[in-house]
Parts: C-alpha cells; sequence; structure tokens
C-alpha cells in the first residue's frame, strides 16, 4: 500500500474530567483509505477518542487537523462534522420510515429530492434493506436497525466513517452477517473507517491497522500481525490474545484445503480460498505440539516445522514457549512436558499442528 | 516418541471413512474404549490408515474437556 498523507491528525490531545485524564494522546493519524480499528477492554477511551475527533466532546485540549488543516472556530467545525459520518453501538434511528432515516443527512445537506432518493435506494440495496424501506424505524429487529443507522451513515458518502461498537449488541449471526457486509462495503467504497470493538477477530477481519487503548492511552498501533506478534507489553499480549498471527498468499488448493506461502514457507488449512488470495491464518498455542527433532515425520499433523525456542514464559499451570520457525509461533505445554523434553531457551525442536487447526481469515484479492 | 502430548494413548484401527476432505478414523484402545480422529483425507493416505493398523492417539492435555454427570 502506498503511504498516502493523512487524512486526520491529532496532536496532544488531552481530555480531563474532574481532575481525572481521560484521553491523553500525544499524536495519532489515519490516512485516506485505511481502516483502522481501537481495540480495548471498557472505559480504555475508545469511545471518548472517537467522540472527540468528532467534536461531539468538547472542551478538550491539543489540535486536530483534517486534511493538513487545523480545524478551529465553529464554521469549520460545523464544516468538518458533515464530512464524517458516526455510528455508535445503538442505532438512534428517527421515528419514521427507514427510507426518511436513510435519507435525514441527505436533506440536511440540502440535497434535491430525486438525488436523494437515488441515494437512499442504493444504501438500502447495499445493505439488503430494500424491502423494508416503507416500515416504521420502531418495528426493526436490532440487526435490521443498525443496518438502517449504516446506510444513513454511507449515504453521505463521508470522507472518514467513525463506528463506536457497531455490532457489539448484536447476536453471533445477526452480527457475523453485518460484519461480512460492512467489509464489503468499505472495501467497495475505499472509505476511510475507524472503529472501535473489542473483539479481535472483528479488528482483524476488518482493519489494516489495529490501535490497542487502555487508561486513555494508545499503547500500541501497527499493522495486525505486529501488534498480535510483537505486542509491545504485558497487557497488550494479554488482551490482544496469545494466538500466533500470520499473513499470507494462497499458492496452491486441494480439494478442500489450500496452502498458503509464509515468508517461504508452507502451511496447510482446511477451508475455500482463492489462489492468489491473501489470507491471515491464527493458531492457537494449545493446538501447537512440539517434539524432539527430527521424530515427527509419523503424525497426522499436516504442518511440521523445525524451530528453536526463543523464549519460555511460565503462566502457572502451563508454559508459553515462543518458537522462531523462521515465523513466529507460539505453543503452551505443560510444565510436566517442559521437564521431560528438556525444553529449554535456544534449543531445537520441531512444532506441529493440524491442518483442522488453523482458523481461516480471508482478506481477498490485493 | 519424544513429543509433548501429554496424552499419547496406543490402539488399533477399527474402521476410516473417508470423507472428501477429511477422514474420520476410529481407534480402539485397550480395555475396550474408543476414540475418533477427524484428520485430512491426505494424512490418512500418506500414514496408509486402515482396519487393524497399531497406531497411537494423541491428545493435548490442554485439549482435554472433562464432563461430570
Amino acid at each position: 500500500m502506498i503511504e498516502s498523507s493523512p487524512i486526520l491528525e491529532a496532536r496532544g490531545i488531552q481530555v480531563i474530567r474532574g481532575g481525572t485524564i481521560l484521553l491523553d494522546i500525544s499524536s495519532f493519524l489515519i490516512h485516506e483509505g485505511e481502516i483502522l480499528s481501537l481495540i480495548g477492554p471498557n472505559g480504555a477511551g475508545k469511545t471518548t477518542l472517537l467522540q472527540t475527533l468528532s467534536y461531539l466532546l468538547k472542551p478538550f485540549q491539543g489540535e486536530i487537523l483534517f486534511r493538513g488543516r487545523k480545524i478551529e472556530a465553529n464554521h469549520s467545525v460545523l464544516e468538518y462534522r458533515r464530512r464524517l459520518a458516526m455510528v455508535f453501538q445503538e442505532p438512534l434511528l428517527f421515528d419514521t420510515t427507514v427510507f426518511n432515516n436513510v435519507a435525514s443527512g441527505l436533506k440536511i445537506r440540502g440535497m434535491k429530492k430525486s438525488e436523494i432518493h437515488d441515494r437512499v435506494i442504493e444504501q438500502l440495496d447495499r445493505f439488503g434493506i430494500s424491502h423494508l424501506k416503507d416500515r416504521s424505524a420502531k418495528t426493526l429487529s436490532g440487526g435490521e436497525a443498525q443496518r438502517t443507522s449504516l446506510a444513513r451513515a454511507f449515504s453521505i458518502q463521508p470522507e472518514i466513517l467513525l463506528l463506536d461498537e457497531p455490532f457489539a449488541s448484536l447476536d453471533p449471526p445477526t452480527r457475523d452477517a453485518l460484519v461480512e457486509d460492512l467489509e464489503r462495503v468499505l472495501r467497495g467504497t475505499r472509505t476511510t473507517a475507524m472503529f472501535a470493538t473489542h473483539d479481535r477477530l472483528e479488528a482483524l477481519r476488518l482493519s489494516s491497522r489495529i490501535a490497542v487503548m487502555d487508561g486513555g492511552r494508545i499503547l500500541q498501533a501497527g499493522s495486525p500481525e505486529e501488534v498480535m506478534n510483537h505486542p509491545v507489553d504485558e497487557f497488550v499480549a494479554s488482551f490482544v490474545g496469545v494466538e500466533t498471527i500470520l499473513s499470507g498468499k494462497v499458492i496452491r488448493q486441494n480439494g478442500g484445503t489450500f496452502i498458503a506461502s509464509i515468508e517461504g514457507h508452507e502451511i496447510e488449512a482446511v477451508g475455500e480460498a482463492h489462489l492468489g488470495e491473501t489470507v491471515v491464518l491464527c493458531i492457537r498455542p494449545e493446538n501447537v505440539t512440539l517434539s524432539i527433532r527430527p521424530s515427527q515425520e509419523g503424525t497426522s499433523a499436516r504442518n511440521v516445522f523445525p524451530g528453536r525456542i526463543m523464549k519460555i514464559t511460565s503462566l502457572g499451570l502451563y508454559q508459553r514457549v515462543h518458537l522462531d520457525c523462521a515465523f513466529p509461533l507460539v505453543a503452551y505445554v505443560t510444565n510436566h512436558s517442559l521437564k521431560e523434553l528438556s525444553l529449554t531457551e535456544g534449543k531445537e525442536v520441531s512444532a506441529s499442528f493440524k491442518a483442522t487447526a488453523v482458523n481461516v481469515i480471508r482478506k481477498g484479492e490485493s | 516418541m519424544k513429543i509433548s502430548a501429554r496424552n499419547v494413548l496406543k490402539g488399533k484401527i477399527k474402521n476410516v471413512k473417508h470423507g472428501s476432505v477429511n477422514s474420520e478414523v476410529m481407534i480402539g484402545l485397550a480395555g475396550g474404549a474408543q476414540i475418533v480422529s477427524i484428520i485430512t483425507k491426505k494424512s490418512a493416505q500418506s500414514l496408509r490408515l486402515s482396519k487393524g493398523k497399531g497406531v497411537y492417539a494423541v491428545i493435548k492435555a490442554s485439549n482435554v474437556m472433562i464432563a461430570t454427570d
């Protein structure tokens, strides 16, 4: 991806309420076309950051630059607010029809009736809710209401879309379908977006960059692989989870399984994916088995890699073993196995995991 | 075999059922208990698994669930 100029930049942002620092961000950037996810526990400052960036929360210290220009005075704030859209956990629909809800942002902007009609129809179709056009927003299910809310946000063709845990109150099947549709629309329209979530898989799936927050600060920001595999501290590590996350390209298919190339190494996974497609592979440490080399030719595990033990951390009942297999890999072993195999830092071992143990996230053609 | 998995159970294959991608392998353990394994068809073929063959079921301790009555 070409590094474009930042569409939004925040400098020295501080929000203080009643002597408590709610937000403390020295510098923050989002680039055109980027999809950034903010992850962190409740109270980390995700919502405060989104609200500050959209000027919903005032006053605050510091400055915000939109396309390189500082936003100040009431005039430019209004101008700026019109270029962005927000979607909240609660859909916050008006008590009118679905059509009128989606049209509301366009009406405020004084758009012509015929133009509004075309735009609204396009968005309803995009989010699969054309049939609900004349329904009262009050009668919608949670999923339908959030689709309406997303259609309303996209109808103004925002330059930045801010989403605050948009799927948090939906049941899993509704949520999955909606994440899939949002992903398609975001990629199709190349909309710059920033969304808060506490779901790591959602963040992995949708975003090109992840920022981990806690206590009002951004602890780490980077590509999903960078943050997941090289967390800067124990908090980030415990929050982003401990799976190995690898990104690669599909180089062979084999009827129900495929091989992805990760830094020149081949990993086999069960699932469908196109040749050349970028995939993110998640491997849970519980599913990685270690043995002393060379002894694992005789098992059914499809993925066997030589590696060196870089670090061993005790987690009480079991041990977390970080391996360098030319790509990073984490395994959990019991204290008993650690002793029996005399696993120590620097030792060469063989790591294996089943093709069915690889969780695949498809990122599409790139 | 030196492996970190804590449970290595010796048994004999009672049945192998091939699906389009995966194979289901039923292993009979000493004492009459059975254990089932789902592996890729490719692995079943490369290990030449068939009825009567002696094999080991390998299970990591972290993957064993426990239920009570």
